[in-house]
């Protein structure tokens, strides 16, 4: 049996602990959340990367190190992520249970000592982090964000999103960018971290066995800053789109990416969002889709074509790989398969192929610590605490008329093309 | 059928492994509060077994990549693919073939037992034709050409070259070109019906499931054959490697590099194989793992990134331990990788140290448990080497410093060291 609860341990300071004893491990994080936008993502980024190098018990990349392999290998990282119109970034760090154990260690409380440490106690010099730490991860960050430009499925996604939601909040990118990056300095850092501490929410997640021994911990840690969050703005959602529009870009590459940017106006908090998930599932999501199976399997005009939903903003974002000479077809193709399901076109088959889809998919969720915390965090910020058994049960619900009732609200907004001059 | 039940305590789980009647060995590892269930169909053949006889029979040597070809087939029978089938239950399948294996699994939420049946009836219904053995070639083809431009798979494979003087390990697991042009669909069938025999064979699952039921769909499909007596011809090999290095040029931003280190403490089962690799793998971590003070120098000076890793890998006939990464000089990683040696072998073992690799190898090895794929995997492969699921926590457990020391003066020897290289154009 897996139990979500939710403490409000203060204003703006959160606790969630996902019980399970499925898992042979447990995985706590502390993040910190933000409005998205354009003058500190990179900063915010920047930030949990610098943690990471040390803390005053901790103070080097060794003794964190070290630390790590006596807990038995727990593992550590940074994670910096886009929810709507927040930024959410901070670490995680993933450790054995204690009854796993040789020698009867209690690995739960040494990680989470560890884990507070590096969050609340960085390793400080002057009035800035370690200058050594802040320029090497700067070094990280900026080949992470040229990393991105070279997976061209992702970057063609990310440009139709930033050019379809330029104005909004929505286009800023989580990582930020490279001169962003380059401007920091050892003392900007650490006051964007002094702000976030007094001014942010902090979200603490656990997943697995004991996380009652967090709240008071938590609580004590939390009392000790001196804090006056402002609310967390609510993200802009809107469900229509005026004439649609186009974007062509030209790389020095052989194939074409096209990106389609659809609002649907639909978030996981509406009571329509079940529905919209199955429509996704018939029109773009699986393997024997709308999509799959016409533009990619009969007109073969590309090596992927598929649609999916973001949930915090309302979009469908529907992405294919084509040659360049195809993307008149593939477009209009692509198009006609959404016509065809606002009218019904799908057989009972079709839609009871995507429902048994869909709830695999939810139930195999379960089965992962990542996409379990996951889940749950979007589901908080959505404003609908459900859980992935919910999620799988909901599917039963959704009928044929819901399907084309959804369709029908889908509004193309942007059209992004990648266009490959090779 | 007499079912043995094996519970290990620490770990919280169990699994109880049957001899069928029909001669497979069936092992089912429940996990009953997972959605999914993973089952995997093995059996012990791969790129290796490329000579071999049969029930005492004469020797015969097959193409290169024939172990390969044959998985790629066996999914085919005359009215359609098993994918199609696995369609309708909603299962996600797949197969591969490896140096000392070949394996056909799945993984589903639900409707298992209709999967579980088509897997059996597929992979013991063979059926090739000539016409699909050449369509299958020019597809396979396709497949040596894209690996043939992967880096890293060249590099790891050059230095199985480097490493080995006439191991089949040598070979590249699909063939070549070449070799796959003499694959007859009689060959297929004679080297389905000597290693596809249920004696030569397992199905592993783990996941919500139970012995009962993996036994319901079993008694039903399973096809008892009179057992074959395989005898395999791997040649004889010296104990030091073939080169010392080896270089290729493709496009890459920066060299890669995979340094091996040849083991010769082969034909092992069981526990002596776990321990053998809880040992190895400690020393590999002692040595150059990302506490190890090799690491955070070569780090310090540029000289590796993150990407850079360590792992020892093997089957019973051949072993080896393989540390890869990036770096703008190679060379200069390998000598300081070999001067490392020398140190440890003069300072001896750090004892702190040793506990510390001890214990995050345990506990990687724990956490491998929260999926039932891995679960799965961990067990067929593990079972061709005589071990049980959970010898390798036992072997983490109780391996001593001394083993280490052991294989750090009579294994780690620079006759044993060899370097590939896979530079930019």
């Amino acid at each position: 049996m897996t139990e979500y609860r939710r403490i409000e341990i203060d204003k703006g300071v959160g606790l969630t602990i996902i019980g399970t004893d499925k898992f042979k491990t447990n995985y706590l994080s502390v993040s910190f959340i933000c409005p998205l936008s354009e003058e500190q993502a990179s900063k915010n980024a920047l930030l949990p990367m610098v943690l990471k190098r040390g803390s005053k018990s901790f103070p080097d990349m060794e003794s964190v190190s070290a630390r790590l392999d006596s807990l038995y290998g727990a593992s550590l990282f940074a994670t910096v992520r886009k929810k709507g119109e927040l930024q959410v970034s901070g670490l995680g760090l993933e450790f054995i249970g204690n009854d796993c154990a040789l020698g009867g260690e209690d690995v739960f409380a040494g990680a989470m000592e560890l884990l507070f440490d590096l969050m609340f106690n960085p390793r400080v010099s002057g009035e800035g982090f370690e200058a050594t730490y802040t320029e090497q991860e700067k070094v990280n960050l900026r080949d992470l964000i040229a990393a991105r430009i070279n997976d061209k499925r992702a970057y063609a996604v990310n440009r139709c999103v930033e050019e379809m939601c330029r104005g909004e909040a929505y286009a800023v990118d989580e990582y930020g960018k490279a001169e962003q990056v380059q401007a920091i300095t050892p003392q900007s850092l650490y006051e964007q971290y002094q702000a976030l501490l007094s001014g942010g929410h902090i979200e603490i997640s656990f997943v697995g066995k004991g996380g009652e021994a967090l709240e008071a911990r938590v609580r004590e840690l939390t009392g000790q800053l001196t804090r006056s969050p402002s609310e967390l703005p609510a993200t802009q959602v809107r469900g229509t789109a005026e004439s649609p529009r186009e974007y062509v870009e030209e790389l020095p590459v052989s194939q074409g990416k096209l990106t389609l940017g659809f609002r649907s106006g639909i978030t996981a908090a509406d009571p329509d969002y079940p529905a919209a998930v199955l429509f996704n599932a018939v029109y773009g999501g699986t393997p024997v889709s709308k999509l799959f199976m016409n533009v990619r399997e009969k007109l073969s005009l590309c090596y992927y074509c598929s649609s999916r939903l973001e949930k915090l903003k309302g979009l469908m974002l529907i992405s294919s790989g084509i040659e360049v000479e195809n993307r008149e077809k593939a477009q209009q193709e692509i198009l006609a398969q959404l016509e065809a399901v606002k009218k019904g076109d799908f057989s009972d088959e079709e839609l009871e192929n995507a429902r048994r889809s869909m709830v695999n998919a939810f139930n195999s969720s379960a089965d992962s610590i990542g996409a379990l915390e996951d889940w749950h965090l979007n589901q908080m910020l959505a404003g609908s605490p459900k859980t992935l058994e919910d999620a799988a049960k909901e599917m039963a619900w959704v009928k044929r008329e819901d399907v084309v009732r959804v369709a029908e609200k889908m509004r193309l907004d942007m059209t992004y093309f990648l266009k490959g001059t090779k | 059928m007499e079912r043995n039940v094996i519970e290990n305590q620490r770990l919280r789980e169990s699994y109880t492994e049957v001899q069928h009647p029909s001669g497979l060995r069936i092992l089912v590892l429940p996990k009953r509060q997972f959605n999914k269930t993973y089952a995997v169909f093995a059996t012990r053949y791969g790129s290796v077994d490329n000579r071999f006889s049969v029930d005492g029979g004469p020797f015969m040597s097959v193409p290169d990549g024939i172990a390969h070809f044959l998985e790629h087939k066996l999914f085919e029978s005359e009215d359609g693919n098993a994918f199609d089938r696995y369609a309708k239950t909603g299962a996600s399948a797949n197969a591969f073939t490896s140096f000392d294996m070949t394996a056909y699994l799945f993984s589903c939420t639900e409707n298992f037992k209709e999967s579980l049946d088509i897997l059996l009836d597929f992979v013991q219904n063979p059926y090739f034709t000539k016409e699909s053995v050449e369509k299958e070639q020019g597809i396979i083809g396709q497949e040596i050409r894209m690996y043939d431009d992967d880096a890293n798979w060249r590099v790891y494979f050059n230095l199985l070259r480097a490493v080995y003087h006439r191991h089949p390990a040598r070979i590249d697991i699909a063939g070549t070109v070449e070799s796959i042009a003499d694959i007859t669909h009689e060959l297929l069938y004679s080297c389905y019906n000597t290693f596809y025999n249920l004696s030569n064979m397992v199905l592993c699952v783990c996941g919500d499931t139970d012995m009962d039921e993996v036994l319901e769909v079993a008694d039903k499909r399973l096809k008892a054959a009179k057992p074959v007596e395989i005898s395999r011809d791997y040649g004889p090999e010296p104990s030091d490697v073939a080169r010392k290095r080896i270089e290729q040029r493709l496009s890459v931003n920066m060299p890669l590099f995979n340094i091996g280190i040849k083991d010769t403490r082969l034909g092992l089962a069981g526990m002596d194989f776990a321990r053998k690799r809880a040992a190895v793998s400690i020393l590999l971590e002692l040595l150059a793992g990302e506490s190890s003070p090799f690491y955070r120098r070569l780090y310090n000076e540029g000289l590796i990134n993150s990407n850079f890793g360590v792992e020892y890998t093997g089957s019973q006939s051949f072993g080896l331990s393989v540390l890869g990464g990036e770096s703008k000089d190679p060379d200069k990683v390998f000598e300081a990788f070999a001067a490392e040696l020398e140190q440890m072998r003069s300072e001896g073992i750090s004892l702190r140290r040793f506990e510390e690799c001890r214990k995050k190898l345990y506990g990687r090895a724990v956490s491998g448990f929260n999926s039932v794929e891995n679960v799965g995997h961990d067990m067929v492969s593990g079972f061709f080497a005589g071990m049980g699921p959970f010898d390798m926590f036992e072997a983490y457990a109780n391996v001593q410093a001394e083993e280490l020391t052991d294989y750090l003066n009579r294994e780690f020897t620079p006759d044993r060291l060899a370097l590939s290289v896979v530079l930019p154009l």
